[in-house]
């Protein structure tokens, strides 16, 4: 589904993401660890063609993101709080993306409905404005909104970072879900290897721009995998 | 942590908004309507002692005392600095909050507005003094008025954090001032008085002193009280109710994005001070018309106040797309947007804010068809061409806007530059020009019906200008994108 090759990203010269080659299939769950300054939103921002690649391309479905923009037909995403509108409800919110991707309001309503637990009631009905919420529940409204239009590719940077430890174990419980039906291509990055191990496939660790680590979750247990990461440490 | 500590880090603020080359032009910006400002102020002020000559001098300006006031609130409404921003990172420092409301009240009181009330109240003096009055009584009488215009500095705060005070006051002004102008209540016969009195009773200096001291007290509480985070100066919880704007629906792709902009210019302070600002746009004609004088009149300047008035909107909403968006701009490059209906989208609501302008400004066929005719005349070409040429200049503007605070009109850093002003320019001359060189060649009608032709080929062309539109944004877009973070 993404292929990724000879990517390589500059700010003034100096390299922060340097990608020879890396391959995601499609339904593969994909995790990305790695330390501040990593590289992880780097590589996020190049695949969603918010910055422009020094060199080399991303693939997203055949499609060269940085060249056409067919890729958003089937990509959502959720970064940061940029990808929140501050002035509408979280209704609003929804219906509006619904909108983008050909859903109708009573589609994106049943959609919502079913992670009603996961707002915890604090968020649906309420009639505030995204920008009045905790910073925590906005970021509860940008995760189910990318969910929304059954997207072949889904991304996530630190999606756990700013969540109480409930919300946490919600939001693993509906990641592997998606991830369990093997159709969506979920492109999830974290700090945290505990995380990331429950809900993805597959492992990747940057450090300093460059893949040091690889490898399926399936094969280790989670002891070794943290001792196999201990760089991150 | 002492006000020295905090006049460094305001200086620092100032230094770091942007290029020193941005930095200069934003100054050169504000200094050349400071200057605007101050001249009218003091050109005003002498004026103003010989409106009607059969009078005495001193009575000509107490009759017209009140619009000072009124102006010159109105001024501060728009235009002074709320001493509001960059408190959070203050408030758990080793600061008193004494210290911050303190340099805060003290900041305002150093506003170029003030400096310019001083100018005014010398002039006053002089002026009365001039005019045979007595020395004492006007020099006590023009420090009551400078102390009088003073006091706006504090009254405009205390008014500025009350939202919904905006319309109405905007509205009440111009209400007043038409409703004088054409005699039918004349609100200064009664205002006149108190003027008259604070002039012949020198005791109402105290009175004065007092009233100012009163707000100083009344905003230091105010500020003082409201300096946490959950304060009504930095934030307001606001539920709002789901409103149906299904009808737009039928503008198909456009839909969602109309909704959206509705929203957009509904809910924020920001965008509404836009629309106020559009209102005040709208009178500006009246400017010309209801004040003749030598020095504006002509051919060119019913011209400007025709682009000013179809236009007010236009050029305040245009000049600022996709601005308006910054805040979740990676948002809309992530989604399954079509670059070219979203840019649509935003030409509409500008066309939209036009024709709403002509409609609303039809009140000027009072003083004339031919006025009126212009008005509409410039109208179609704004939406025919000026449309376009704001959409470009906000290609090139990128500043980030922080939509719910209420900043005054130039006071986004980036907003000024030197594409940005260059890019301007075109919106105003060319019709100005074109309305020279048609009016010369035929009569006024047709010159007026070939204006409105020219404006229609524009509309007609839309496809090849969109492409144009498209590929300029889209060529923009990564500088954009890091331009908003």
């Amino acid at each position: 589904m993404i292929h990724v090759q000879e990517l390589k990203k500059a700010y003034n010269g100096v390299l922060v993401l340097d990608l020879p080659e890396l391959n995601i299939p499609t339904g593969q769950s994909f995790g990305l660890v790695g330390n501040n300054g990593a590289g992880k939103t780097t590589f996020f921002s190049l695949l969603l063609d918010l910055i422009e690649p020094t060199k080399g391309f991303i693939k997203n479905n055949d499609v060269v993101v940085n060249k056409n923009e067919d890729w958003k037909g089937f990509t959502t995403a959720f970064l940061d709080e940029t990808f929140l509108i501050g002035y509408l409800t979280c209704e609003e919110y929804f219906y509006f993306l619904g909108e983008l991707r050909n859903q109708n309001k009573q589609q994106v309503d049943e959609f919502i409905n079913q992670y009603a637990d996961f707002f915890n009631d604090e968020i649906l009905g309420k009639n505030k404005f995204i920008r009045d919420l905790s910073k925590g529940n906005q970021k509860k409204v940008g995760i189910i909104g990318a969910l929304i239009g059954n997207p072949k590719v889904v991304v996530f940077d630190e999606p756990f970072a700013n969540l109480d430890p409930t919300t946490q174990i919600r939001l693993k419980k509906i990641l592997r879900n998606i991830a369990d039906t093997q159709k969506t291509t979920l492109l999830v990055s974290s700090h945290d290897l505990n995380h990331t191990y429950e809900v993805s496939d597959r492992i990747v660790c940057f450090e300093k721009g460059k893949i040091i680590k690889d490898i399926q979750t399936s094969e280790y247990s989670f002891e070794e995998l943290t001792a196999f990461f201990d760089v991150l440490e | 942590m002492n006000v020295k500590q905090l006049i460094s880090l305001d200086w620092k603020s100032f230094r770091r908004t942007g290029s020193l080359l941005q930095t200069i032009l934003m100054g050169v910006g504000k200094v050349y309507f400071g200057i605007c400002y101050f001249f009218v102020c003091i050109a005003m002020s002498f004026a103003v002692f010989e409106v009607d000559e059969s009078i005495p001098a001193a009575e000509n300006f107490f009759k017209y005392a009140i619009y000072f006031w009124i102006g010159d609130l109105a001024i501060r409404y728009f235009f002074q600095k709320m001493p509001t921003a960059q408190i959070k990172p203050l408030l758990i420092q080793n600061i008193r909050k004494k210290t911050i409301v303190n340099y805060a009240l003290l900041k305002t009181t150093f506003s170029f507005f003030n400096f310019t009330n001083l100018i005014i109240g010398t002039i006053v003096f002089m002026q009365l003094i001039n005019n045979g009055n007595e020395s004492l009584l006007s020099a006590v009488f023009a420090i009551s008025f400078t102390l009088l215009l003073l006091a706006n500095c504090y009254l405009v705060q205390l008014i500025n954090h009350i939202n919904k005070i905006a319309l109405p006051f905007l509205v009440a002004f111009v209400g007043l001032l038409v409703l004088d102008y054409f005699n039918y209540f004349e609100i200064t016969q009664f205002t006149k008085l108190i003027f008259s009195f604070i002039y012949q009773q020198s005791w109402m200096l105290v009175v004065l002193l007092v009233y100012v001291v009163f707000l100083i007290y009344n905003c230091y509480h105010f500020y003082k009280n409201n300096l946490s985070l959950e304060s009504s100066i930095i934030q307001k919880t606001q539920t709002y109710k789901y409103y149906d704007l299904e009808f737009l629906n039928r503008f198909g792709a456009l839909a969602p994005f109309l909704k959206l902009d509705l929203k957009l210019l509904t809910r924020n302070k920001r965008t509404r001070t836009v629309l106020y600002m559009s209102l005040a746009f709208l009178l500006y004609g009246l400017l010309i018309l209801l004040f003749p004088s030598p020095v504006f009149n002509g051919d060119s300047m019913l011209v400007i106040s025709a682009l000013m008035v179809t236009g007010g909107f236009m050029m305040l909403f245009g000049q600022y797309v996709p601005s308006w968006d910054s805040s979740y701009y990676p948002l809309m490059m992530t989604q399954n947007i079509p670059y070219r209906k979203y840019l649509e989208s935003k030409w509409l609501i500008m066309v939209i804010g036009t024709i709403l302008s002509m409609i609303l400004g039809s009140f000027y066929l009072y003083f004339g068809w031919k006025i009126y005719l212009t008005i509409l005349s410039v109208g179609f070409y704004n939406i025919g061409w000026n449309c376009y040429l704001t959409l470009i200049t906000g290609a090139f503007v990128r500043s980030k806007i922080d939509l719910t605070s209420n900043k005054n009109a130039f006071g986004d850093s980036k907003a000024f530059n030197v594409q940005t002003i260059l890019l301007s320019l075109p919106v105003l001359i060319i019709p100005i020009i074109l309305y020279v060189v048609l009016s010369w060649l035929f009569e006024f009608q047709y010159a007026m019906l070939i204006l409105t032709l020219i404006g229609l080929i524009g509309i007609v062309i839309k496809k090849q200008m969109f492409d144009l539109i498209e590929k300029l944004y889209k060529k923009q877009k990564y500088v954009t994108i890091q331009a908003y973070k």
